[in-house]
């Protein structure tokens, strides 16, 4: 039996038990620190889960919402490193109400595992652990090193000492390092993302001059004027962006993947919108407050935006336009400012061509008989800091719906999929034999 | 027994003599941070009544709720056939206050002007009713008709139902023949009608989704900002005026365009205008959102509706429902409502404002719609014609850099008090 066969086994026969993982990490709440949670108890549960099966822990507290794990296995040699990658965070709950099942239920019906993060990501997370536990049971020689990293700030970084984000820091002392990284995010296991979107994040303000509501023409409304602004910024998507020349393939495949995936993820709009949306900046008008008396001018009003830049478009280069369209116009008093600038960032990208994206192809291609194709992610996340720090990265996992919305889910069978495909690659990556 | 005549003539040489406290009356109003919000009024009704009591004067404190006494005081014995001399110790909050050039409750007086959060409305107007009410005590004239006083607390909170004014008048404990309210509108006009209210809240409701595919979500925000604007639609549709106020809208024009030409709007002169028969839209607070980087599930914003003369608010209401009405995920609902309302422009009231107004000032005020509302409601609703006439005008009321002039405060404590004596002692 080769070293793959090995690990497939082993993998398979973890059917079951990464099922119930998946479970049990979405019955822990775990909501962003950043967000007012905490992470402490699910890296509690998860640094237990591998050292109960022989696996040895690193944790770094950043503080004691925030706790990132890393364990290694040391091959023969001291390269390749590859690094298999989860977060442990989850998006809040949001409004209660709104979810058919409790949030964190865990429970597994028709297929699929319910609950706030079973997309994004603990069905993926699940999956990178049994993964990483099958390699070192089945006791397969290979070379270099392979870890296997779980964050605890991925939806929103954490500060952290020189920086912001747990990853960033991790990398940047050299605390973690690889050559290579897979990241068990939600991209469905058709598809592989190897770009990931650049993030602009504005604060707009608009400012406008107090008066009773009796005699508003003695005041300049600062909520009219945000209104006109937003929809004069939101227009900065009508204009295309055009990828860099490696990359052209890659988005135009995308487009037909992506509308397809929406469609199964309910969007019922044309199919040009969703295509639009990988050389399109696109526009999230997320927060708003003005005003403090209903017959009051308000004099002041406060939008936060989230601009999303396609491949190809700089931070920069988005700021020009949303200067341009806001001078258009003629609007006084509205000014905008990089807010949570750390969160900016340009897109990045891996190449096609890299050893981690064909790896992770081909075994695909083995466990799913398809291989899946090569597309740039919908969004920004913790693969923009790796690739930025120089470890190319793919983000590849288990699917399913209400990402960051009601009614979380996962797919089961994507779960042991996943596994299989990164136990597949992690072999191949690493020479094991 | 001195002649009226010459009662007046003294009564108008003393508020002249006294203009020095008058000022500080004034200041010392300013001083107390009556905001509304909260609306804690009992130092300041305190004071006013100790002030009254300083000058011989009984007064009484009404209340129904913790810190919002409305003070009565009167002459003589209290009938329907007195004269009311109504003012509110509350103002609206003093906002940003790297926005004021002077501290807002440090009453400061400076070249001519008494500055702060409230001096145009209405602590001004407040100080100079007390001070004729006083010149009228200290005049040694028996009348035939009654003064009162009434101070309220909350009139910046304009929900009827929470005002004791209301009960009070039912109650006979406000009552009159006519009331005169110092609410600002500056000697050159005299306001006979109040604009109606309707508050709305509007809630948008969307479907959350990650900030990057915003298509998967209904943002909220955006679902709220489209009905805003077709709300304002409403603006555009004149409303008929009722007949007996015809004789008062161009005047009613004039004064508005005057007053946005006096704080710099010079431009603005045909939107001013339109105010007086045109119902205009306030967008005051709004807010939604949680996370910039989700779709906002849910927005609001406070809308307050400002009604012409002809446009009750249940038709205004309906009105804005055929606006917004089919919007997808976007409810409206009234939060307060209140009639316009008005006072026929050829009463006793105004005529005796005009002829005092003219041998005080040398001003005959021309009777006209406001474009706000006020406690005039509560009056009116009771068949009390009512009117406002006051020191500062409406522009500088509610803004920054508020402030009135010792002047002004002087002659009008000198016009109420002249209107006083003419309409008591008939």
């Amino acid at each position: 039996m080769d070293a793959k066969e090995k690990v497939l086994r082993c993998i398979q026969a973890k059917d079951g038990e990464l099922t119930e993982l998946c479970s049990k990490l979405i019955q822990i709440p775990s909501t962003t620190p950043a967000y007012g949670g905490n992470t402490s108890d699910i890296a509690r549960f998860i640094k237990n889960y591998l050292e109960e099966r022989g696996a040895q822990v690193e944790t770094n507290e950043f503080d004691p919402h925030t706790i990132s794990l890393r364990s290694s296995i040391r091959g023969t040699s001291s390269s390749p490193r590859l690094i298999l990658y989860g977060h442990m965070d989850a998006v809040p709950v949001g409004e209660e109400s709104r979810w058919s099942f409790p949030p964190f239920s865990g429970e597994v019906r028709e297929g699929s595992i319910l609950g706030r993060g079973a997309m994004d990501m603990k069905g993926g997370l699940a999956s990178v652990i049994t993964t990483y536990l099958a390699i070192q049971e089945s006791n397969v020689q290979f070379e270099g090193t392979l870890t296997l990293a779980i964050a605890p700030d991925e939806e929103k970084w954490v500060p952290v000492e020189g920086g912001l984000g747990t990853q960033w820091w991790l990398l940047k002392t050299g605390t973690l390092e690889g050559d290579a990284c897979i990241m068990a995010e939600p991209s469905g296991l058709r598809t592989i993302w190897v770009g990931e979107k650049g993030e602009y994040w504005i604060k707009v303000t608009a400012t406008g001059t107090p008066a009773h509501a009796t005699m508003p023409i003695l005041g300049d409304n600062a909520i009219d004027k945000m209104m006109k602004a937003l929809d004069a910024i939101r227009n900065i998507s009508d204009e295309g962006v055009t990828p860099p020349q490696e990359l052209t393939e890659t988005v135009e495949s995308s487009k037909a993947m992506l509308a397809e995936s929406m469609a199964e993820q309910g969007f019922r709009g044309e199919p040009e919108i969703a295509c639009k949306m990988l050389d399109h900046v696109v526009v999230n008008v997320g927060e708003i407050q003005g005003g403090t008396m209903t017959n009051i001018v308000p004099d002041k009003c406060i939008a936060k935006l989230t601009l999303v830049l396609p491949m190809g478009l700089h931070p920069e280069e988005a700021k020009t336009r949303v200067d341009d369209l806001l001078k258009k116009t003629g609007l006084s008093g509205v000014t905008f400012e990089r807010f949570s600038g750390e969160m900016a960032g340009s897109p990045t990208f891996t190449q096609p061509s890299e050893k981690i994206v064909t790896v992770v192809k081909e075994n695909a291609r083995e466990i799913l008989n398809t291989a899946p194709r090569t597309e740039i992610a919908i969004g920004p996340g913790d693969g923009n800091v790796y690739r930025r720090m120089g470890v190319p990265t793919i983000n590849y996992g288990p699917t399913g719906t209400g990402v960051h919305s009601y009614d979380e889910s996962v797919k089961v069978k994507d779960l042991i999929a996943a596994a299989k495909i990164y136990g597949g690659a992690t072999v191949d990556f690493l020479r094991a034999n | 027994m001195q002649s009226y005549a010459t009662s007046i003539a003294r009564g108008l040489k003393q508020v002249d003599h006294e203009s020095d406290a008058l000022t500080r009356l004034c200041r010392d109003l300013i001083r107390y941070p009556t905001e509304n919000p909260p609306g804690i009024c009992t130092e300041v009704m305190m004071y006013i009544k100790d002030w009254l009591n300083d000058h011989g004067i009984h007064s009484r404190l009404y209340k129904k709720e913790k810190n919002k006494e409305n003070l009565v005081s009167n002459l003589s014995r209290p009938t329907d056939q007195s004269l009311i001399f109504y003012g509110h110790a509350d103002v609206v909050a003093a906002g940003d206050r790297k926005r004021w050039s002077f501290s807002p409750y440090s009453g400061k007086v400076t070249a001519g002007k008494i500055l702060g959060r409230g001096a145009t409305d209405m602590k001004g107007g407040l100080a100079a009713l007390m001070f004729a009410f006083k010149t009228v005590a200290q005049l040694d004239l028996k009348l035939s008709k009654n003064l009162q006083l009434i101070v309220v607390p909350d009139e910046e909170n304009f929900d009827p139902k929470k005002k004791l004014l209301y009960t009070m008048i039912d109650d006979g404990i406000a009552s009159g023949m006519a009331c005169i309210m110092g609410e600002p509108t500056s000697p050159q006009g005299i306001a006979v009608g109040d604009k109606g209210d309707l508050w709305l809240r509007m809630t948008a409701v969307g479907t959350p989704a990650h900030g990057s595919a915003p298509v998967m979500g209904d943002n909220a925000i955006l679902r709220l900002n489209k009905s805003l604007d077709d709300l304002t639609k409403i603006e555009r549709e004149g409303v008929p005026v009722p007949p007996e106020l015809r004789s008062v809208v161009r005047l009613s024009k004039g004064m508005v365009r005057q007053y946005a030409a006096a704080a710099g709007y010079r431009d603005r002169a045909k939107l001013a205008e339109k105010l007086v028969t045109h119902t205009s839209v306030n967008v005051g607070t709004v807010h939604g959102g949680t996370m910039t980087n989700i779709v906002p599930e849910s927005a609001q914003a406070e809308i307050a509706l400002c009604l012409p003369p002809g446009e009750p608010a249940r038709q205004a209401l309906k009105h804005v429902k055929t606006l917004v009405g089919g919007n997808a995920g976007v409810k409206v609902t009234a939060t307060f409502g209140m009639d316009p309302n008005w006072t026929r422009p050829n009463l006793p009231v105004v005529k005796a404002l005009q002829f005092a107004s003219r041998s005080v000032m040398n001003v005959t005020p021309k009777p006209f719609l406001s474009t706000g509302s006020s406690d005039a409601h509560a009056f009116r609703l009771r068949g009390i014609p009512t009117v406002w006439f006051g020191p500062g005008d409406i522009s500088g009321a509610h803004s920054y850099d508020e402030y009135v002039r010792v002047k002004e405060l002087v002659a009008f404590a000198k016009t109420y008090f002249q209107t006083a004596i003419r309409l008591c002692a008939s």
